[in-house]
């Protein structure tokens, strides 16, 4: 028994073997049902959990065919039975394990009491159930363009899916993943576009997952991840139907799993996850210059508040002449050295967002102004930061947000800490330094094998067409080299010119 | 692999520690300096600004004696609660008596400080640079000096020169050096002109108009003013005219080497005329034509007067020396400014008229 305790293998719970066994333990729960279907023909039991299954079609489908019609058949067995109940998934098995299955998944199991190893397991499920519909996206909003998102059910989503990608080459598959849950994960890909390999191996990745309970995608993306030292998101993770359709017409690989409003995408680049769908609903250089606001505010969020501190504490001798006063000035009267100010706010800023994440979303607006203001103004005037000092923390962390991945901006407020730390020892040397490290690191990674800073490293001049600035569609018609496709064009740009149609008159 | 990364990351911090704190609210920012020559020693006054409160500055002044410019520094942080900082120093200024005697002293530790930019700017103060800055002090604008210097140098007659030009020059052959020049005018401080100095030695000084005629020899003078007094012959039209250099060229020519030097000076310089005396048509294109002429010559003779000013003292701002000497293979250093003291000049001056908008 105590051996059993700290076994992995016992990990993976055992399969039911014996049928009579899974009924017992069925019936411990009360929601099990169990009873028997008397008629001349036969007897039959049928087992299902009430809480599963749809009740009315339970009534219509099998209790009425047994009142009804089958007191008219002449021959009637367990084999013929699908001839008579209207539903469309019923199977016949005498396997135990997955008897037990179908039966969590909401199937009815019929059996007739004399020929005990054969049974007719009926898709009586209720997916629907407990399960919200509303489909607008949550997190990842755009002015322009659909606002349409992915849900919990995982059926709605690969049918959002396949109504915008209306072809046959559009492949789903289906693994189950879990010891407990048994989740159904689905992954989707272009066949003819998407490289085999990808899908080799997130298939391959997929089915080495041992986890008891799969609550979410970002889990499955923790799991199958190439690296897990790292702070960066390896796998896209997006609840917005059109980007994960952009994706996968350029070759990626979509994993859904039941339960999760999100699909993780792989494999991605680090410029990916600033890329918004609005880019591309907006004119090129509009969306663009955006794209490229974007990026600088990255660099802002993680940059400013250490070249504070490396300027205020080592490098007075940089300052230009105007700031100096401001600078000196706001500072004055503040007890502690740059760093521990910076810290105090960023920490601070940081509370603000967790607990305004964590409250109801009518207390976190109130939460997020007393905050903001409140707090600041109090904490300037109690000297304890400077002004100069609140404004760049406050900016920084308004750039951060402007990042579309949640993961990833999470990702970039996590990177300044590191970069505080050797600012506050070494200054604008410490800067450069992590710096440094952090361009080393990001050139080690790689997502489902292919660079993770791709086309900047390795360097692939032809795909920055569509990276730091997005180009014309006219530009842009050829997949990302990079991510292998197995067919180039996407669309053939229409290389004229189009002239003005009232020159045809 | 991975241990040996941690381990380097720990000697990282162990070896190097940290860098040494100088945060900015908590040093004795020095912003001007002042130089002044006390019997074999120097005077050194420094004006640091103090920030009481938001947006008021207070200048505040401290002295101290030494004997070298390296022992300032401990001096002037025995007499300060903060330490003092000289990295946003932008301003030096000598008094005459210390400049006549020679900066060298002070520069050569100068260009071996690795606090001080390269881009402050020197200057030499009539009598003595502690009453110049005490006259900034009463100001309370913080590199007030340095201000002047800079907008004078954009908008107006200064030629351009921070210590990096300065050394440049210095440490030249065939050129001398020219800093800006400070008086004190009602209370104030004033721009007067630049000295010129040889070898580091102050020798004269020239005023405002003949700084822009330098500046226009040295380079491009743009945006200077200049005020010419212009009579013409049939004595219709007599008084002051107010020009703006907007576009400068100067070229030299040197004719001959032995035994006397012959340099011919082309200057082209395009004008904005702003004041005209009445009586002068300035849309009349004969009258303009006129005008230029009497600007071309104004400026040639200008021009002689100052280079043979320059031969008296023989300072050499332009660099007249070196310009011989690279048509000459002569480096003999006697001879060069034998040559130059003897150099004949012919100026061919072109000014042209292109605006006559008259008023700012």
């Amino acid at each position: 028994m105590f051996f059993k305790l700290y076994d992995k293998q016992g990990s993976r719970q055992e399969q039911i073997n014996d049928i009579d066994l899974l009924f017992e333990t069925a019936k411990k729960s009360q929601d099990f049902k169990q009873f028997s279907l008397i008629n001349e023909k036969g007897t039959f039991m049928i087992s299902y959990y009430s809480t599963l299954i749809n009740h009315d079609l339970l009534q219509l489908a099998v209790l009425r065919t047994f009142q009804e019609v089958i007191p008219v058949v002449n021959h009637l067995s367990i084999d013929n039975i699908k001839t008579m109940i209207p539903i469309d998934d019923i199977v016949i098995t005498n396997e135990p394990h997955h008897i037990s299955l179908k039966l969590l998944k909401g199937y009815a199991v019929l059996k007739e009491k004399e020929t005990d190893d054969h049974f007719a397991l009926i898709n009586l499920s209720d997916q629907q159930i407990g399960l919200r519909d509303q489909n607008n996206t949550e997190n990842e909003f755009s002015v322009v363009g659909p606002k349409i998102g992915f849900v919990e059910n995982i059926d709605t989503n690969v049918h959002l899916l396949r109504q915008q990608i209306n072809t046959p080459s559009l492949i789903t598959k289906e693994i189950s993943i879990g010891s407990m849950s048994h989740t159904k994960v689905v992954m989707a890909y272009i066949e003819g576009v998407t490289n085999e390999q990808h899908v080799e191996t997130v298939e391959q990745r997929l089915k080495e997952i041992d986890f008891d309970v799969i609550f979410d995608a970002t889990q499955l993306d923790q799991m199958m991840t190439d690296s897990s030292i790292t702070p960066f998101p390896l796998f896209l993770t997006t609840e917005r139907l059109d980007r994960t359709v952009y994706t996968l017409i350029n070759g990626q690989v979509a994993i859904f799993c039941h339960g999760s409003p999100y699909a993780i995408i792989g494999p991605s680049t680090l410029l990916d996850f600033f890329i918004s769908p609005e880019d591309y609903y907006l004119p090129w250089i509009l969306g663009s210059f955006f794209r490229l606001i974007r990026i600088l505010g990255v660099l802002f969020s993680v940059l400013a508040s250490p070249i504070y501190i490396a300027v205020t504490t080592f490098h007075y001798e940089m300052i230009p002449k105007d700031l100096l006063g401001p600078l000196i000035s706001s500072r004055n009267n503040v007890p502690f050295i740059p760093v521990l100010e910076v810290l105090f706010l960023e920490i601070t800023i940081e509370l603000l967002r967790e607990a305004g994440a964590r409250l109801p979303a009518k207390v976190g607006q109130t939460l997020g102004i007393i905050g903001g203001i409140v707090i600041g103004q109090a904490a300037v005037e109690a000297s304890l930061t400077s002004n100069v000092l609140l404004i760049i923390v406050a900016l920084s962390a308004l750039a951060s947000f402007t990042t579309p991945i949640f993961k990833m901006s999470n990702t970039i407020r996590f990177l300044r800490f590191p970069f505080i730390i050797f600012a506050s020892i070494w200054g604008g040397l410490g800067i450069v330094l992590s710096i440094c490290f952090l361009i080393v690191h990001l050139m080690r990674l790689q997502s489902l094998g292919i660079p993770y800073i791709v086309p900047i490293y390795p360097f692939r001049p032809k795909d920055f067409a569509d990276s730091f600035i997005r180009s014309s569609y006219d530009v842009i018609s050829k997949r990302l080299r990079f991510m292998r496709p197995k067919s180039i064009w996407r669309y053939h740009p229409d290389n004229e010119n189009h002239s003005s149609d009232l020159d045809d008159e | 692999m991975k241990r040996i990364f941690v381990y380097s990351i720990c000697l990282l911090f162990l070896l190097s520690g940290c860098a040494n704190h100088r945060i900015v609210d908590q040093v004795q920012i020095i912003e001007s300096i002042g130089f002044d020559k006390e019997e074999d020693k120097f005077k050194v006054v420094a004006l640091y600004p103090h920030f009481e409160e938001k947006n008021k500055v207070k200048l505040t002044d401290i002295s101290t004696i030494s004997y070298s410019y390296y022992d300032i520094w401990p001096k002037l942080n025995n007499k300060s609660d903060l330490p003092i900082m000289r990295g946003q120093l932008r301003m030096m200024l000598f008094g005459e008596s210390f400049a006549k005697n020679g900066i060298e002293t002070v520069v050569d530790s100068l260009c071996r400080d690795p606090e001080i930019g390269n881009r402050i700017f020197l200057g030499i103060a009539e009598k003595s640079a502690s009453e110049i800055l005490d006259k900034v002090k009463a100001t309370n604008v913080p590199h007030y000096l340095h201000s002047l210097i800079d907008q004078n140098i954009n908008q107006g007659n200064l030629p351009y020169g921070d210590l990096q030009v300065y050394l440049e020059k210095n440490f030249s052959k065939g050129r001398d050096t020219y800093l800006p020049f400070f008086v004190i005018e009602e209370n104030r401080v004033k721009l007067d002109g630049l000295a010129l100095l040889n070898k580091s030695k102050y020798i004269t000084n020239i005023d405002m108009r003949e700084a822009f005629i330098l500046k226009t020899l040295i380079n491009n003078g743009t945006n200077g003013r200049y005020q010419v007094h212009i009579k013409q012959p049939d004595g219709d039209g007599e008084g002051y005219v107010l020009l703006r250099s907007l576009d400068v060229k100067t070229n030299y020519k040197i004719d001959s080497v032995t035994p006397i030097p012959h340099v011919t000076i082309g200057l082209t310089m395009r004008v904005e005329v702003r004041d005209v005396p009445p009586g002068i048509n300035m849309t009349n294109n004969v009258e303009i034509i006129k005008i230029e002429g009497i600007l071309s010559k104004h400026f040639e003779n200008a021009i002689a007067n100052l280079i043979s000013k320059l031969q008296k003292y023989q300072v050499d701002p332009i660099g007249f020396k070196e310009k011989i000497q690279k048509v000459s293979r002569n480096t003999n250093e006697d001879s060069l400014i034998k040559s130059y003291t003897n150099m004949k000049t012919t100026v061919n001056a072109e000014i042209k008229i292109i605006e006559t908008g008259v008023g700012e």
